[in-house]
């Protein structure tokens, strides 16, 4: 209840890089520890996933209760920048393609089998306009039939096989 | 779905190294990731004691090993495409895996009932729902559609189709006549090229030894012109009729289609919407119904139509002249291969054209709806810059489609001109030498010409099966839905409800692993005022429907007048329930047509004597048209205030026993809640009522108030008891009173 009367606080508190230090626990949930606040279990979140990943990084209570952010990733410790970007992979998970290995187009769904940076992976997808978008030259996301993402970020960086296996659907 | 999925042999022997056995293992369940987030299995296991968790890959190893005795609670987290699952105890948390998305919610449920199993000893069998999981199609393991439940790589499409093609069952006769009228049809088409070949081989240019003399000749032209002519009646008169049976058959197929589906949509449980758009819901009932109409209104009598063609052609040339013959069919598939795939190619760069046409669009619409915004904030600039660029990529995306198009069609109506060049070519060649008459030639040329209808049919077959199925699967995938169970067997009647309320004991949750509502109870006296408090979120509006049994109580029960709230007939339940929403709903008609919307008999002095009652009438007489007033869409214009009127007006005429008001005055300003709140007191009379409201002042009346907070009641009395107890409901009044002191000095 305390919170219906707490005046919102309407300044972000930026949290100072060299006073800042994320550890890994045992049981592999992170602490954070600033200055002389200590703070266990806590989330990391982007402020700006698509835009800024590695910026204004926020860190949480496990209650959801924010503690303060930092500006720059970077500017941390290589120990907690380290723990932080491992922390974020788990719930912001977007294989990479690498690879078309083949795409089986069938009654307008299709089957794929992709190398990504997660490794092999096969799935589905229904029809090719909803589920293939271009978001801008070259940049493209695949949602398949569970509701994952999988991104190329540049076409161009693919093999020519797999160009051209991309060319003949999209 | 089960929480016991079956376990790879190479475990068994890790399992055994533990001593546990097959029948010791309470739940094993399978994630797609491990820890680094590859794609790889990883299994959780629990026993009664134990906890394990294990990478199956390559050497078997158990990565993890706990003794669920230790462990309070656990937790599955999801994020974008991934999430984690956690166990917690005394304030330490060990994470247990990682998974994505397409595992999540399998991880959901085990982290409900791992907590169970830690604290009760055992999994509940109820918590898995029938319905519950992923699910993969039995035949090739591929995810099925979670809407419609169907595998898209191999449902049985013959199924689907069969089933729509049962909606025209009632129409065979009509369809019967159809089909003759198409035979016929088609062979009048057939036979104009064997007319022409006989005018010109007896007429024109007649062979043989003996040439008839002209006289005879003309007599001929004109007896082959007139047959020509009456072919051409014939065929005009067949396709009148057709047509007008077409649009027959189409039109009332498409209406018994939406017909159904809009009933059955009425009946469908409020959870229902819930989960979906009323967008996407609608477009079912416009669009894919309509998609329906255009497939077995137009589609499939084409397709039929263009498929006898093709056989009839194909056996008149076959007798005509077989080496010919071969000519004219034997490009047929390759120039039906080509056509498909250009056109491909061509859609796809068309359909990038629609996609930029619909980004166009979106700016357009977003900066003119918004463009008093866009004025105040001075962007007007901006947004030009952003539509010229959204509509330069549009342009340069239509040139390129259309030079595309226009570099492939050529070529593509030369090769449709190249086959009656082989055919002038070979045939011309036997005419030469006699073998062959001039007239058989024309005839030739023409069936090349005719058989193009039906090779574009057959490139075009898959795509309209495709788009008919995909919206036949989401109309049925409603029709299929089952209806909300409306009373169950031995459904009590209750003409009269007394308006005792009850909750004995209540959890619920719209999803059955996160409650919103934990053990709730309380009871409520006939006519008794009740105010819910609580911050939102808290659980207010969820009690409220489940008075109204818009949900049903996965725990524990609702009573009224002493009877489960399942074993009353609903009919007679909702008659006597009335809500006054925070934005009421008024529906396209009239004033009168909307407040007699639950009595639709209610007499014209009834009518206003309810408006009157919720201090409406004053504003209904002043308005153009008085009660007769259209109002809702395309009606007139009416406020919030005014709208709100009219849903107590029609809630009073109602009469109900239980009333509930949630927020309802809310959105409106001091003067006209004042108004309103004369006529809810009218209307609270001599009724049960539950009254939500954010501004406690409105519930000055209440006889009680229950206090709730994150789904369980922490507070239950009088105002003044609440206040005299100096607890949450105490600490809220302050608050309030603080911030209209702070509102009074105008700070």
């Amino acid at each position: 209840m305390q919170s219906v009367f707490e005046r919102d606080k309407s300044r972000i508190r930026l949290l100072e890089p060299s006073q800042t230090k994320v550890i890994r626990k045992e049981g592999g949930a992170l602490e954070l520890r600033y200055r002389e606040e200590v703070y266990y279990p806590i989330r990391v979140k982007r402020a700006f996933p698509l835009t800024n990943p590695q910026n204004y990084i926020v860190f949480l209570k496990e209650n959801n209760k924010q503690i303060g952010m930092v500006e720059d990733v970077n500017d941390l410790d290589e120990e907690s920048r380290k723990n932080i970007l491992e922390e974020l992979d788990v719930v912001f998970f977007i294989p990479q393609i690498k690879r078309i290995i083949w795409v089986k187009e069938r009654f307008g769904s299709s089957r794929w089998k992709v190398e990504t940076d997660r490794g092999i992976k096969e799935f589905a997808t229904r029809s090719l306009h909803e589920s293939v978008k271009e978001l801008e030259d070259g940049h493209i996301v695949i949602t398949d039939t569970e509701g994952l993402q999988y991104e190329i970020k540049d076409i161009n960086s693919l093999p020519r096989k797999s160009r051209a296996i991309l060319g003949k659907i999209v | 779905m089960s929480l016991k999925e079956e376990l790879p042999k190479e475990l068994e022997g890790l399992l055994r190294g533990q001593a546990i056995r097959e029948e010791d293992i309470l739940l094993a369940i399978q994630s797609d990731l491990d820890e680094e987030g590859k794609f790889s299995p990883t299994w959780l296991i629990a026993t009664k004691e134990k906890l394990l968790i294990i990478q199956p890959e390559g050497e078997p190893r158990i990565r993890c090993n706990l003794s669920l005795g230790n462990l309070s609670f656990f937790k599955a987290e999801i994020g974008v495409g991934g999430g984690f699952l956690s166990a917690y105890s005394d304030g330490r948390e060990t994470r247990l895996l990682r998974f994505t998305t397409a595992t999540a919610r399998k991880f959901q449920i085990a982290a409900s009932a791992l907590g169970r199993l830690a604290q009760e000893g055992r999994i509940p069998p109820d918590i898995l729902a029938e319905d519950e999981g992923r699910k993969v199609c039995p035949k090739c393991g591929f995810p099925l559609d979670p809407v419609s439940g169907i595998c898209a790589q191999c449902s049985p499409k013959g199924v689907v189709l069969r089933r729509l093609l049962s909606y025209i069952k009632p129409y065979y006769p009509t369809i019967l006549i159809l089909i003759s009228l198409l035979l016929l049809g088609t062979a009048f088409q057939v036979i104009s090229p064997l007319i022409i070949r006989n005018l010109t081989d007896t007429a024109l240019v007649p062979r043989g030894p003996v040439i008839p003399p002209e006289s005879v000749r003309l007599t001929l032209l004109l007896s082959f012109v007139l047959l020509m002519a009456g072919l051409g009646i014939g065929s005009m008169l067949l396709e009148i009729f057709q047509q007008r049976m077409y649009a027959f058959l189409g039109q009332t197929v498409l209406f018994d289609i939406r017909r159904q589906l809009f009933e059955h949509l009425q009946f469908l449980s409020v959870s229902y919407y819930d989960k979906r758009q009323v967008g996407a819901v609608m477009s079912r009932v416009t669009q894919d119904t309509s998609a329906l109409q255009e497939f077995l209104g137009w589609h499939i009598p084409f397709l039929f139509s263009q498929l006898i063609l093709l056989i009839g052609i194909s056996l008149v040339v076959l007798s005509l002249n077989l080496r010919i013959a071969l000519l004219v069919l034997i490009p047929a598939p390759v120039v039906a291969y080509l056509t498909r795939t250009i056109g491909r190619r061509i859609h796809h760069l068309f359909h990038r054209v629609w996609d930029r046409w619909s980004k166009v669009i979106a700016v357009l619409n977003s900066a003119l709806a918004g463009i008093r915004v866009v004025k105040a904030f001075a962007q007007e600039e901006r947004e030009a810059r952003q539509f010229s660029q959204r509509a330069y990529d549009l342009t340069m995306n239509t040139i390129w489609a259309e030079q595309l198009w226009a570099t492939y069609m050529p070529p593509l109506f030369f090769l449709f001109g190249a086959t009656p060049l082989l055919i002038y070519y070979f045939g011309g060649k036997q005419v030469i030498f006699g073998t062959m008459s001039i007239g058989t030639l024309q005839a030739f040329i023409a069936y090349t010409y005719m058989l193009l209808g039906p090779i574009q049919a057959v490139t075009r077959i898959i795509n309209w099966l495709n788009r008919a199925l995909a919206a036949t699967e989401r109309v049925f995938e409603i029709l299929d839905t089952p209806p909300e169970v409306l009373d169950e067997e031995g459904a009590i009647p209750m003409p009269r409800i007394e308006g005792r309320v009850e909750f004995r004991n209540v959890t619920f949750g719209y999803d059955k692993y996160a409650p919103v509502l934990h053990n709730v109870s309380f009871e409520v006296k006939p006519g008794e005022i009740i105010g819910l408090v609580g911050r939102s979120g808290a659980g207010k509006t969820t009690i409220i429907n489940l008075i109204c049994r818009f949900y049903e109580a996965q725990e524990g029960e609702v009573l009224i007048d002493g009877v489960d709230i399942r074993k009353v007939k609903l009919k007679d339940l909702r008659n006597q329930i009335a809500i006054v929403p925070q934005d009421a709903y008024v529906f396209a008609g009239t004033v009168r047509e909307n407040i007699a919307y639950g009595k639709p008999d209610a007499t014209l002095e009834e009518i206003i004597e309810a408006a009157k009652a919720a201090n409406a009438h004053e504003f209904i007489i002043n308005l153009p048209y008085g009660y007769d007033t259209p109002i809702g869409e395309r009606g007139v214009m009416i406020s919030g205030g005014e709208r709100q009127r009219i849903a107590i007006a029609r809630a009073i005429l109602k009469n109900p026993r239980i009333l509930i008001l949630d927020e309802a005055t809310s959105l409106v300003d001091t003067e006209t809640e004042k108004q309103i709140q004369e006529a809810l007191d009218r209307l609270m009379q001599g009724r049960t009522v539950f009254a939500i409201a954010h501004r406690l002042s409105t519930l000055s009346n209440a006889h009680r108030l229950i206090v709730i907070e994150d789904g369980r009641i922490v507070e239950m009395g009088t105002h003044k008891e609440l206040l005299r107890n100096k607890g949450i409901y105490y600490q809220l009044v302050k608050l309030q009173r603080e911030m209209s002191k702070l509102v009074a000095i105008g700070v």
